[in-house]
């Protein structure tokens, strides 16, 4: 349980997280729950956007994140994924 | 005066030619599984591993066609047939052969480095490829020196997941490096096989045995996704 998270993996909790909370959540409970340095989280949420795994919801007050389909279908493919990365050491 | 680029024995002409066929089929697999990936994860380590297995793919099915057409052209009754650049046709494939596998082989070094910066892989691209233009026109000097960069980086690439897999203990990385090494023995033994004939079998041989392992490392995801469903 002591071995350090990959990029996937990390990835994964985020987007999981999100979609445990009806599919969309605050900044605050996802750097709660992804067990992540504030720096780190940002940098991750921005490439996740970027990639369209996820969207920013902003409201008056405060900013959301949302999953996408394509979020989604990560999540669903995620062990095959992993198993491919491993497979050919592309950890 | 024209070179011999290697001799192939009468009985294995043919045979060659399938094998050939069947790596470029085992790559290209990998590499269209690979493309999945990226769409799916998004990575760039998918995208240029797929990258490197698809150049490394035609440059087999080029190899293939180089084999096909010079042979085709050789008349001889003996019992060893001397593969040689004997026209244009045969010399583009051989430089066209040449430039896509080491494209290939680039791209999977590139995956290694695990840098962010993208220039880097130009660059890589460049430095390898360039001494194929000073070579043009010399076959048999850019089959030597092909052979040379070929082996070192998979003696790189051996190293590379020699390590992984020590971090790891992973059967796949496992795999995948004894598959390397055996490509790497593959490429020096086809050195050789300008002076005997049987270093050409025993290439193609290893060749065979590395691919059968990548291809079971593939059939093993597969079987994983059908699990999975």
């Amino acid at each position: 349980m002591n071995k350090k998270r990959n990029k996937l993996q990390i990835v994964y909790d985020i987007l999981r997280v999100i979609r445990e909370r009806t599919g969309r959540i605050k900044p605050t409970h996802i750097l709660y729950k992804s067990n992540l340095s504030y720096q780190m989280m940002e940098e991750y949420l921005n490439e996740l956007i970027e990639k369209g795994f996820i969207i920013e919801v902003k409201n008056k007050e405060s900013k959301s994140y949302a999953i996408t389909e394509k979020g989604l279908n990560y999540l669903n493919k995620y062990s095959v994924i992993n198993e491919f990365v491993s497979s050919f050491g592309l950890e | 005066m024209v070179d011999v680029l290697y001799l192939i024995p009468r009985w294995f002409y043919g045979t060659d030619i399938a094998l050939t066929i069947l790596f470029a089929f085992v790559t290209l697999a990998v590499a269209a599984y690979s493309f999945r990936i990226c769409r799916l994860c998004g990575e760039k380590e998918p995208k240029y591993f797929g990258i490197g297995f698809l150049f490394i793919g035609i440059s087999y099915l080029s190899r293939a066609f180089f084999n096909f057409i010079v042979a085709r052209e050789l008349t001889d009754k003996l019992n060893v047939l001397e593969i040689k650049e004997i026209n244009l046709l045969s010399h583009w494939s051989i430089h066209i052969y040449v430039a896509l596998f080491i494209v290939g082989l680039i791209s999977l070094v590139y995956i290694t480095t695990k840098t962010k910066k993208d220039t880097l892989y130009p660059l890589l691209l460049f430095l390898a490829v360039a001494p194929i233009g000073l070579f043009w026109g010399n076959s048999n000097a850019l089959i030597s020196l092909f052979y040379i960069v070929s082996v070192g980086i998979f003696v790189y690439l051996d190293i590379h997941y020699f390590v992984e897999w020590r971090k790891s203990k992973n059967w796949g990385t496992r795999n995948m490096m004894i598959a390397f090494v055996l490509l790497t023995l593959a490429c020096f033994d086809l050195s050789f096989s300008t002076s005997n004939y049987a270093h050409y079998v025993i290439s193609h041989t290893l060749e065979l045995a590395a691919y059968v392992i990548i291809l079971s490392n593939l059939i093993g995801i597969t079987k994983h996704e059908q699990k999975k469903k």
